[in-house]
């Protein structure tokens, strides 16, 4: 079953290249793009807690390629981080799932601008995945847009009406009701979008029962972020 | 003291292997009745476009005419609104003492994100389904222990499946009873 699943963290805009990096409100974008990579690299630790790395897929901005080397990627498994430009994250999302393993039965996209997600969540997923119905299965944020999904029977045309309808979840999952997949929603998930999250997510990751949701690691580099930015909070 | 079952779902359409297995879990469970609740809008199958509600309760009916242990309740089409099995389960607690709530196994695998689990298994026996194909499960929350799992027949046949064959022109003998054949084929449904 695992050997069978493959992931793809998409993250379309440049997050390792500073000088392309979204600022995160007022934040600097060294600091936005420490805040996102952080965002990154938890889920990417939580999933290479139960998958082998070989198994997870990283597809990224071009812009980002010009700083692949150093520490900031050693984390990742290089061969399977995989650049595409603007126009096909914007188009064709389709194209980037063709690079996937293709002995993978099962496949799951996580677009990494959240937290919340933990081993025993991606255990539930897999039960569901194994399940002999074609299988749908949805967490979104708190922002109500789709942040991860995960089939055991992959169709191009999941793909596209989630990119058509922006990942907006109402509004992508009453269309894919057309399809012939079981819907399971699992428990939504806290994604960073407003200036306010912030001082949410610094709340959140101080609740006893949110420790799984990070490692020690992870919350040592939010915390760096929250003293920095301490006034938000 | 009368001992239920209810058995919901979305039944677009009924189909055999939903009776079969209701008839093995009554003799099972040693339940004098099961009832049928189709759900208005299931909240664990978000938004999927059913058929009318009308016409999946009236399948329901016809399919289980002449079964005087099974019955059916439009409790959740009633409410027209967001139906969630803790809201059932406190109305029918009205009228049962006893009830065994009946799932499938992958409703026990997200149980854990149901409304209320805790109240569910205070006022119902939760029993789960366990078909031959269904595998074993690798997060197991807390309800897992608590609930009754029973090896249930399995019939490979899905209401998806009738639906794509009504579609396509197949006969879907066999599959459902013959009143719910003669009754999708009158009112041209699945189409």
């Amino acid at each position: 079953m695992i050997n069978s699943t493959n992931v793809f963290f998409v993250i379309p805009n440049p997050i390792f290249n500073h000088v392309y990096c979204r600022s995160y409100h007022n934040f600097t974008k060294e600091d936005s793009s420490y805040l996102y990579i952080t965002l990154l690299l938890n889920l990417y630790e939580i999933f290479s807690s139960v998958l082998p790395k070989e198994d997870l897929f990283l597809c990224l901005d071009n812009r980002d390629q010009e700083i692949v080397s150093g520490d900031t990627f050693s984390p990742f498994l290089l061969k399977n981080v995989l650049f595409f430009d603007e126009a096909t994250f914007t188009n064709d999302y389709v194209s980037l799932f063709d690079k996937k393993n293709p002995g993978a039965k099962n496949f799951i996209f996580v677009r990494p601008k959240f937290v919340g997600l933990t081993t025993p969540d991606i255990l539930q997923i897999f039960d569901l995945l194994l399940l002999e119905d074609n299988v749908l299965i949805f967490k979104k944020s708190l922002h109500k847009k789709i942040v991860l999904f995960a089939t055991n029977k992959f169709h191009r045309d999941i793909l596209s009406l989630l990119q058509k309808n922006n990942f907006v979840a109402d509004s992508t999952l009453k269309k894919l009701c057309a399809l012939d997949y079981q819907l399971y929603k699992l428990k939504n998930v806290f994604s960073l979008a407003h200036v306010n999250d912030f001082k949410e997510l610094y709340q959140m990751l101080s609740r006893k029962e949110n420790y799984n949701c990070c490692s020690k690691q992870m919350h040592d580099r939010f915390t760096h972020l929250f003293i920095e930015y301490k006034e938000l909070l | 003291m009368e001992r239920v079952g209810i058995f919901g779902g979305t039944f677009d359409p009924i189909h055999i292997g939903h009776l079969i297995t209701a008839q093995s879990l009554l003799e099972i469970r040693k339940l004098d009745k099961i009832i049928f609740i189709p759900c208005f809008i299931s909240p664990h199958k978000l938004l999927t476009q059913n058929s009318d509600p009308q016409h999946r309760l009236e399948i329901v009916k016809l399919s289980i005419q002449y079964q005087k242990q099974f019955a059916c309740s439009e409790i959740e089409l009633n409410r027209k609104d967001v139906s969630f099995t803790i809201d059932t389960v406190r109305e029918l607690k009205k009228q049962y003492d006893y009830i065994d709530l009946i799932i499938g196994f992958d409703n026990l695998i997200v149980f854990d994100t149901w409304k209320e689990p805790d109240e569910l298994f205070k006022l119902t026996h939760v029993v789960v389904m366990k078909r031959i194909i269904d595998k074993g499960i690798e997060y197991k929350h807390q309800y897992y222990e608590m609930a009754t799992i029973i090896k249930t027949p399995y019939v490979e046949l899905s209401s998806s499946y009738i639906r794509k064959r009504v579609r396509h022109n197949l006969h879907i003998d066999f599959m459902v009873t013959h009143a719910a054949k003669k009754y999708i084929l009158q009112n041209n449904l699945y189409r």
